[in-house]
């Protein structure tokens, strides 16, 4: 073996090592995984209508946020154009739902499918936490109200499926970083 | 932690439980002002409820000024004819969470063009500025709030002033019903975060955010 491809070698086994230690670092806040979580959304759902369909959820990044709930999910119907139901997972494992009355028809974007998005919520989280955000979420680990959205990008051709990584302070004026969005299957950073 | 709750979620499934309940101190007696003047009993976790409804509404007057019927209720909806006359669907826009196209040189032109740059306050027959109205509200917007359903919302401009133009919030919020409340939610989980049963000091700190309105 050369000199040459001694160090390539070598190289290419720090970045791997690197690499797994990038991945295995834990994370400095805590998801609660959707995938698992969705089927009991979704009961709830077709509780209140038999074509309900899911049109965004949200998940806090717990440790240090105020939240009260673990996952929402927000459901539409195409039959019931006024109104939309929220169905929270919350912190005590209870399901609790809530109807919204719209008064005007309800934007039915197309349903979120379940092979529209490969990424379960911790696994986005990774994706989208560079430096920057792992040092926000560190610096206000006492308290912060961030979160992840699964959500179709509005706005954009197709209205891909997407998840967007908010990281905010809780209170108005606090500090808040540029909104990341995930493509959901990749993990890649869409902007 | 989480998975565990998670996979205990199926074994509690409540699809008609009521919505989110939040711990709150005793029933105590709050001072407060009746419409007729006296004095009412009212608990100070309902008296914090409706100020944070107030914070919400996005043509919410500081303190308790009424704008049903006021002069600066009129001045808005003034403004708010400035989205059509330049060839927009106000609830269009807001629908597709693009960032106000209206621009500050656009209202006044079109004030100018309709001869609103001036309207009668009905209560005292006086002259007022629809244009410094509108720069007041435009001011104070980022302040208050308004921005944190601006973040649930996503894809809007929270730094644009004219994102917090209160004809256009209002037309954001009625879209999105579902942010508007979760991002109502999540102020309140703070508030009792910060200030746990403490209505009175919750109550202290809401006032003051409201008086940052744009009067």
């Amino acid at each position: 073996m050369t000199n040459r491809m001694l160090a390539d070698s070598l190289g290419i086994a720090l970045l791997l090592v690197l690499g797994g230690c990038k991945n295995s670092q834990a994370l400095p806040v805590e998801v609660a995984s959707l995938r698992e979580n969705l089927p009991t959304l979704e009961r709830a759902a077709l509780a209140w209508r038999p074509d309900a369909y899911l049109e965004s959820s949200e998940i806090p990044l717990h440790n240090g946020s105020p939240a009260s709930w673990l996952i929402d999910a927000h459901f539409n119907s195409p039959t019931t154009p006024y109104e939309s139901l929220l169905v929270n997972l919350n912190i005590d494992g209870s399901i609790s739902t809530e109807r919204i009355a719209h008064t005007i028809p309800v934007r039915l974007v197309a349903p979120i499918a379940p092979d529209e998005w490969a990424l379960d919520s911790e696994e986005a989280l990774k994706s989208g936490l560079d430096s920057r955000r792992r040092q926000f979420l560190e610096v206000h680990a006492d308290s912060h109200c961030s979160f992840l959205k699964l959500e179709r990008d509005i706005g954009e051709p197709g209205e891909k499926v997407v998840w967007r990584l908010v990281l905010r302070e809780c209170l108005p004026g606090g500090e808040s970083l540029p909104d990341i969005i995930i493509d959901p299957n990749s993990g890649r950073i869409l902007r | 932690m989480l998975l565990a709750i998670g996979s205990l979620a199926g074994c509690k499934f409540e699809p008609q439980i009521p919505t989110l309940l939040f711990p709150t101190a005793p029933p105590q007696p709050f001072s407060g002002l009746a419409p007729g003047g006296g004095q009412v009993a009212e608990r100070p976790e309902d008296a914090v409820d409706k100020l944070i409804d107030e914070l919400f509404d996005p043509f919410n007057l500081p303190g308790d000024e009424p704008y049903e019927g006021s002069v600066y209720q009129q001045m808005d909806r003034v403004l708010s004819g400035a989205y059509a006359y330049y060839g927009h669907d106000l609830a269009e826009l807001a629908r597709n969470r693009q960032d106000n196209p209206l621009t500050e040189q656009m209202f006044f032109d079109y004030l100018v063009k309709t001869g609103r740059i001036y309207v009668p306050d009905p209560a005292t027959g006086d002259q007022f500025s629809s244009y410094e109205w509108l720069q007041r509200r435009l001011g104070t917007g980022s302040a208050g709030v308004y921005s944190l359903v601006l973040d649930e919302i996503g894809d809007l401009d929270k730094n644009n002033p004219m994102n917090y133009e209160a004809n256009y919030l209002a037309a954001l919020f009625t879209a999105y019903l579902w942010e508007a409340s979760r991002a109502r939610q999540w102020f309140h989980d703070q508030l009792i975060s910060l200030y746990g049963v403490d209505s009175a000091a919750m109550y202290e700190y809401l006032a003051k955010l409201d008086l940052l309105g744009p009067e």
